[in-house]
């Protein structure tokens, strides 16, 4: 826990995680408005048309998160494999050990605060809708942002991993829309993958050379 | 990490995404019976033919062709063809969100007044 909390003091400083609270918290009543804007009179999701749009949605809200949280992995931990901040932590503990928490903290913080405050404000909102969008949501978002993380590690310098980190994004958004692959639908499938992509990394980040 | 002041940051956000309604407009066709969705605060209904029976919280009134009423909460009754333009879109409707959002800042500020407390035996 201690070093988790350091890399939270060195990653967002004192207040980082409260815009990050807000930001996500608006981007989840942004959820329910667009909502609305295309089915004025209810906040069920009941047929086929309205369970797409949803998804639609949900899907673009994801990629802007996405957005964000590979900003934090290429300019952050970019930032440390090119300056050699990352061999600070390592020597305060194993490779594992500081792999771990530097996923924590830059994926998987953001994605268990923005699954919070969505379900606050759909609650609140009394905005009807079964919990099979957490799959769907974390799907996208954990894929991405591990093909980020070996893209980081393999090129080791913070802003070719965020060109091409947000190139695979670009490609990701135009095989996702042009619904030509039913495979990005499969949300097991897309688990699977980045679970896949996240053992690699590891492996990847215990062999890298600093 | 200071969790006391994230909690009553986002109290303070819900309190006021309640209060304020989003300037968001729609409208639509009405050819039967129709109640409005709650998440709206005014509606105006146009009557293009035909004949209802608006019912809102103390009103009860019969709207023929041409005739438009404004409203916040109503039910028509009737058969034709009306249009309904909705103003004023409202996230949270119910009243939960004024005890959620109290709850989250009072806690909040415990435990911000704890912290401050532990920081000065510290010291």
């Amino acid at each position: 826990m201690g070093l988790i909390n350091l890399l939270i003091k060195h990653k967002y400083g004192n207040y980082g995680l409260l815009t990050y609270v807000e930001l996500e918290l608006v981007l989840s009543v942004g959820m329910v408005l667009s909502y609305n804007t295309f089915y004025p009179t209810t906040r069920t999701i009941s047929d086929y048309a309205q369970q797409f749009t949803f998804n639609f949605i949900l899907s673009v809200i994801t990629l802007i998160l996405v957005v964000l949280v590979i900003k934090n992995i290429a300019f952050g931990t970019g930032q440390d494999f090119f300056d050699g901040t990352i061999i600070t932590f390592l020597q305060m503990k194993g490779r594992k050990k500081v792999f771990l928490s530097l996923y924590v903290t830059d994926v998987i913080i953001p994605g268990v605060i923005f699954i919070l405050t969505t379900m606050t404000t759909f609650y609140l909102a009394s905005f009807n809708v079964s919990l099979t969008w957490i799959p769907g949501y974390l799907s996208i978002y954990l894929f991405l942002s591990s093909a980020s993380y070996i893209v980081t590690i393999l090129t080791k310098r913070p802003f070719r991993a965020f060109f091409i980190s947000i190139v695979i994004l670009l490609l990701f958004v135009g095989v996702d829309f042009s619904q030509n692959f039913m495979l990005i639908y499969c949300y097991l499938t897309m688990m699977i993958l980045s679970i896949i992509l996240l053992i690699a990394s590891y492996y990847l980040f215990r062999g890298v050379s600093i | 990490m200071r969790l006391g002041i994230i909690l009553i940051s986002v109290g303070i956000l819900i309190l006021v995404l309640g209060e304020i309604s989003f300037p968001l407009h729609t409208s639509l066709t009405v050819t039967h019976n129709f109640t409005s969705p709650p998440w709206f605060t005014s509606g105006e209904i146009y009557v293009n033919n035909g004949t209802f029976t608006v019912y809102s919280d103390y009103l009860v009134e019969n709207l023929t062709k041409g005739q438009s009423i404004c409203l916040n909460n109503f039910t028509l009754i009737g058969k034709g063809n009306a249009t309904v333009t909705f103003s004023g879109f409202k996230i949270f409707y119910t009243r939960n969100y004024i005890t959620f959002s109290e709850i989250v800042i009072i806690l909040g500020v415990v435990l911000e007044i704890l912290r401050i407390i532990r920081l000065r035996l510290i010291r």
